[in-house]
């Protein structure tokens, strides 16, 4: 038995392309049965000291087993992680370093390497984050090619493909197998009992019934048991084993007339055996087995079966004569149990499974306390009571069809139940009950009376007087919907706002808009389209063929004019100091010309009236100016230490 | 090296050994060393080259920034993919768009996430709307930028550079303009860190290995130096940070070791945590500083505390503060780890390598697998294999 270092010496020296499969085979055997990881400790050791030997092969068949069982363990996977600068150095020559001789191999060694790697960040980048910050570290930094790795990569892909079906079909043949194995065992370890069990229950059955082929066989000893009912079938029954003759006898009366012979069989009392105390021993033997069968039997079989319809036939040809086998059982079971059922002596479980009629007899007995109130009980018709024996006992109300329950007063008749259903008198109790009447008819009317709108926050909102928000707590402050530390409800403003509803108004329908239409040089009309007035034309008016206005010039034109014509009017401004009558009419203006006139400065020249006042000019000037997102930054922290 | 386990300290608090304020910071930093990579969380790749500064947000904990040496800042919003399987950015300043070297930090604003700030190679510190990823204002050093920081305080609107140039220099966001300059070291600043109860108090580190403490008050001289004569680190100071009470100073070099410097008490140091390797100078790359992180068990006041130190390998450091003990090693990166991330509230270490990485780490236990890498997880031995026994 070699160990981890020694399996690994002889594949990274044994040279050759590849490593040698049974080697490498039984290293990944040694590491995958040592759970301690001892045996990975020791293989990655070994591994890293041959990928520092001074010699290209035996670095590429060292990568090559790193990859190996890189692809196998996550331990090594984790040691590998834990090393990558080292591996980077030894099989890329990272890090200034370089590869040692035979120069095909190292170049061979970059490629592999590359190769492999790619593959890794690839396959298991998402749980070992540096393998992806080292692939960045090689491609950006150290800048490996990976060219050929990825287009290496994407070639393998089908091949991966393959390869990854091809186990899982292989996987699935062995599950198949060990199944069919499983299941084979526990037929043969069944089958004994359960045939048995059978066998004991047709020797049961041969004591308490005939059977059919004795019936209908000739053997006329026994009393047939079969109950003929309404039938005049009376003359010919009791021929049977009369003499040759006499039958020909008989079918040539019965060919000759017509005969009509009707059998009515009850499906539920095709037997007529009960159970006395003769035979009790017997039903309780076919009880037992009864039982065996429907807990342990039955689903045994099922399970059987359904394992081994599963399995594929071209696994093993055997598997189909099992199931064969199987179903020859199941089936010999279930004419079993359909004699039990005759019988009377069906397991519970079983027979619930078989019966699902009686389910709704059920439902109809779960209403009977409601219909107690509704009037008088009706009276019930009686039980058939065609035989000595009730009737089949219903598996949830055992007292159904006893003559004691007819005296009850809560109980009332499935079947009369459902006729009184059928009617119309649950619609006439909503109808007849007054006071809901009243009030639906006053829901109709305010129902008739109320505005229909559309579903909005408002109607969501309504009445509530707390509006919960920020439950999520993410955000302790949220911009909108508040502090979510003390209580996460809405302010009442906001609230207020919520629950009034949003109305939003159409914009009015504009018409097309008219031209202007006035007259211009060029002899065309205006085609400016203002809404009131042209700022070239004036107002917008109505216009004929050639520009002119259809009702004569607009007054707001004329008022335009005559303004105009009364400032060409306007009297030149005189000064005041001329024309004053008294102090008050003197204006400052002229004054100051005149003071200042009299200290000897000159005349300043003033603009006129209309003139606007100029902001002072400024002493100070900055002659950098800031960028405004940058200045206003500037002066929010100016403020904010200001304060 | 190996956290102390659980039913150890649970036998040495039962029978009266351990005092009960020691086992629950030797459980709580036991949780803290336990970190591994996040199976259910991943970040997308956004950089193309080193990432060498990483911020969450102090505000909310939900978005993390990164920039490095592609010029490019990545907006992470760590709650929008948590049914994802990759964390998409969500926000960008493409690679050009801003800086036109490496961005060798990145800070949010303290106060809120509206803004953050950006230092680069390229010389200047840039100050970032983070709604529109838009240029907010910009202060140019005219010397490559390593390290820059705004007071945790949200006192005051400074942001303190650390430079190749022989000063620290105050910006102040208000005004756009440089409000203090520092005297450090004519090597040039490496680190920088403000202290996060008072305002005024700032630390900064030197790429000759000194480290001061100043009050920004005072421009005449620092109140103190690291280190009672000697360079705080030999090899230079990496990255520096304040313990979340203000006490204690953290400090890396750049061989890695990690030391932890009384505020008050300047000249004798309270931890010393050597670097587990031989001695390395510059194993920081281009940048030549790191990001710390610090995570503070929640509720604690006793000061339970691990400082997560990028160490240059592949590995993150998570050392105990009390104790000054190598709590773990965090190996999860494929080149040398630049900075680190810790987002409170949430548990999560996030770290930034040059391998252009950012890495997710939480507690195993919140680390499960999705149902889909459950399945992957199992042994598949196939069953053709003989069995062992021959």
């Amino acid at each position: 038995m070699l160990t981890p270092a020694e399996l690994v010496e002889e594949l990274t020296t044994a040279g050759g392309d590849a490593p040698d499969t049974q080697q490498l085979r039984a290293l990944k055997a040694l590491c995958r049965d040592d759970h301690s990881g001892c045996a990975l400790q020791a293989a990655f050791g070994a591994l890293l000291a041959a990928l520092g030997k001074r010699h290209a092969q035996v670095r590429v068949a060292a990568l090559q087993v790193v990859h190996e069982l890189f692809c196998r363990s996550h331990g090594f996977r984790a040691l590998v992680v834990g090393q990558l600068s080292q591996l980077f150095k030894l099989a890329f020559g990272a890090y200034g370093a370089r590869l040692p001789p035979p120069v095909q191999h190292a170049t061979r060694l970059q490629r592999l390497a590359a190769e492999y790697y790619y593959a890794w960040v690839e396959r298991y980048g998402a749980a070992y984050q540096r393998l992806v910050y080292g692939f960045r570290y090689l491609r950006f930094v150290e800048l490996v090619d990976f060219k050929d790795a990825v287009r290496a990569y994407r070639h393998n892909a089908p091949e991966r493909v393959r390869r990854r079906q091809q186990t899982h079909a292989d996987n699935r043949r062995e599950c198949m197998r060990r199944l069919l194995v499983a299941v084979r065992a526990d037929i043969a370890a069944m089958r004994q009992q359960i045939v048995a069990s059978l066998d004991a229950l047709e020797r049961c059955f041969a004591i308490l019934m005939p059977d059919i082929a004795d019936m209908f066989g000739g053997h006329a000893s026994e009393d047939p048991p079969k109950e003929r009912a309404g039938g005049d079938e009376g003359d010919d029954s009791n021929d049977w084993g009369d003499s040759d003759d006499d039958l020909d006898a008989v079918l040539a009366v019965m060919a000759a007339n017509r005969q009509a012979i009707e059998v009515s069989i009850d499906p539920d009392r095709v037997l007529e055996t009960e159970e006395t105390a003769s035979n009790a021993a017997v039903f309780d033997a076919i009880r037992d087995q009864v039982q065996l069968f429907a807990q342990m039997y039955r689903p045994r079989i099922d399970t059987w079966l359904a394992k081994l319809a599963r399995v594929d036939p071209d696994v093993d040809p055997e598997a189909q004569q099992l199931l064969e086998s199987v179903r020859g059982l199941r089936d010999r079971m279930d004419v079993a149990w359909a004699k039990c059922r005759d019988l009377g002596v069906g397991a519970l479980p079983l027979r619930r499974r078989q019966d699902v009629g009686a389910s709704d007899e059920d439902d109809d007995f779960e209403d009977v306390p409601d219909t107690h109130d509704h009037g008088p009980v009706p009276v019930r018709p009686l039980l058939p009571k065609t035989s000595g024996k009730p009737a089949k006992r219903n598996a949830v109300f055992s007292l159904l069809g006893e003559p004691v329950i007819a005296g009850d007063p809560t109980y009332v008749d499935p079947s009369v139940l459902r006729t009184s259903r059928a009617g119309p008198a649950r619609t006439q109790h909503t109808a007849n009950s007054t006071p809901q009447g009243e009030l639906s008819a006053v829901e109709e009317r305010l129902r008739e009376s109320a505005p229909v709108v559309s579903y909005g926050p408002d109607l969501l909102y309504w009445g509530q007087t707390e509006i919960s928000a920020n439950t999520t707590g993410l955000e302790v402050r949220h911009r909108f919907l508040g502090s979510a530390r003390d209580e996460p409800v809405l302010s009442d403003a906001a609230r207020r706002g919520l629950q009034m509803r949003a109305v939003f108004l159409p914009e009015p329908a504009r018409g097309p808009i008219k031209a202007c239409r006035a007259p211009l040089k060029d002899g065309r009309l205006c085609p400016r389209r203002d809404l009131a007035k042209c700022p070239f034309h004036g107002p917008i008016v109505p216009r004929d063929e050639q520009g002119r206005p259809a009702h004569g010039p607009a007054p707001p034109e004329f008022a335009d004019a005559a303004a105009t014509a009364a400032a060409d009017d306007a009297p030149p401004r005189v000064s005041s100091v001329a024309t004053a009558e008294t102090p008050a009419d003197l204006q400052w203006q002229d004054l100051e010309d005149l003071v200042s006139k009299k200290h000897g400065a000159p005349a300043r020249r003033r603009p006129g009236p209309a003139a606007k006042p100029k902001r002072p000019r400024s002493t100070l000037d900055s002659t950098r100016k800031p960028a405004a997102s940058g200045a206003d930054r500037l002066r929010q922290i100016t403020s904010r230490r200001r304060k | 090296m190996e956290s102390e386990p659980v039913a150890r300290i649970v036998r040495a608090r039962a029978d009266g050994s351990a005092q009960a304020a020691r086992a629950r910071r030797l459980l709580a930093a036991g949780a803290f060393g336990a970190l591994a990579l996040a199976e259910s969380k991943r970040l997308a790749r956004a950089h193309t080259a080193a990432v060498h500064s990483l911020a969450v947000d102090a505000a909310h904990g939900r978005f993390l920034l990164s920039a490095g040496a592609d010029t490019s800042v990545q907006l992470y919003d760590l709650e929008a993919g948590s049914s994802a399987r990759q964390i998409e950015p969500v926000q960008r300043i493409p690679a050009g768009a801003g800086h036109s070297r490496i961005v060798s930090s990145v800070a949010w604003y303290p106060v809120d996430s509206g803004l953050f700030t950006t230092a680069s190679f390229d010389g200047t510190l840039r100050v970032w709307d983070a709604a529109t990823m838009a240029e907010a204002c910009q202060f140019d050093l005219e010397c490559r930028v390593h390290c820059q920081a705004m007071s945790p305080t949200g006192a005051h609107a400074l942001v303190a550079a650390a430079s190749e140039s022989a000063h620290i220099r105050l910006g102040d966001l208000r005004t756009g303009a440089f409000a203090q300059t520092l005297p450090i070291h004519r090597s040039g600043g490496t680190a920088v860190a403000w202290s996060p109860v008072s305002p005024y108090i700032l630390a900064s580190g030197t790429a000759a290995g000194g480290l001061k403490l100043w009050d920004i008050r005072q421009a005449g001289g620092h109140l103190h130096a690291f280190g009672d004569g000697a360079d705080a680190h030999p090899a230079g100071v990496c990255g520096l940070l304040f313990a979340a009470d203000g006490r204690r100073l953290v400090s890396s070099g750049a061989d890695a070791g990690v030391r932890f410097w009384g505020v008050d008490a300047p000249h004798s140091l309270l931890t010393d945590v050597p670097s587990d390797r031989e001695s390395m100078s510059r194993r920081y790359g281009a940048a030549g500083r790191c990001d710390l992180a610090i995570a503070a068990a929640p509720g604690d006041e006793a000061g339970v505390g691990v400082v997560f130190c990028p160490n240059g390998d592949t590995t993150v450091s998570a050392i105990d503060i009390a104790s000054g003990r190598r709590l773990a090693a965090l190996d999860g990166h494929f080149a040398p780890t630049l900075c680190a991330a810790w987002r409170p509230g949430h548990a999560e270490l996030y770290t930034g390598g040059a391998d252009s990485n950012v890495l997710v780490w939480c507690a195993p236990a919140r680390a499960a697998p999705s149902e889909e890498a459950t399945g992957l997880l199992v042994d598949t031995w196939s069953e053709s294999e003989p069995d062992g026994a021959p």
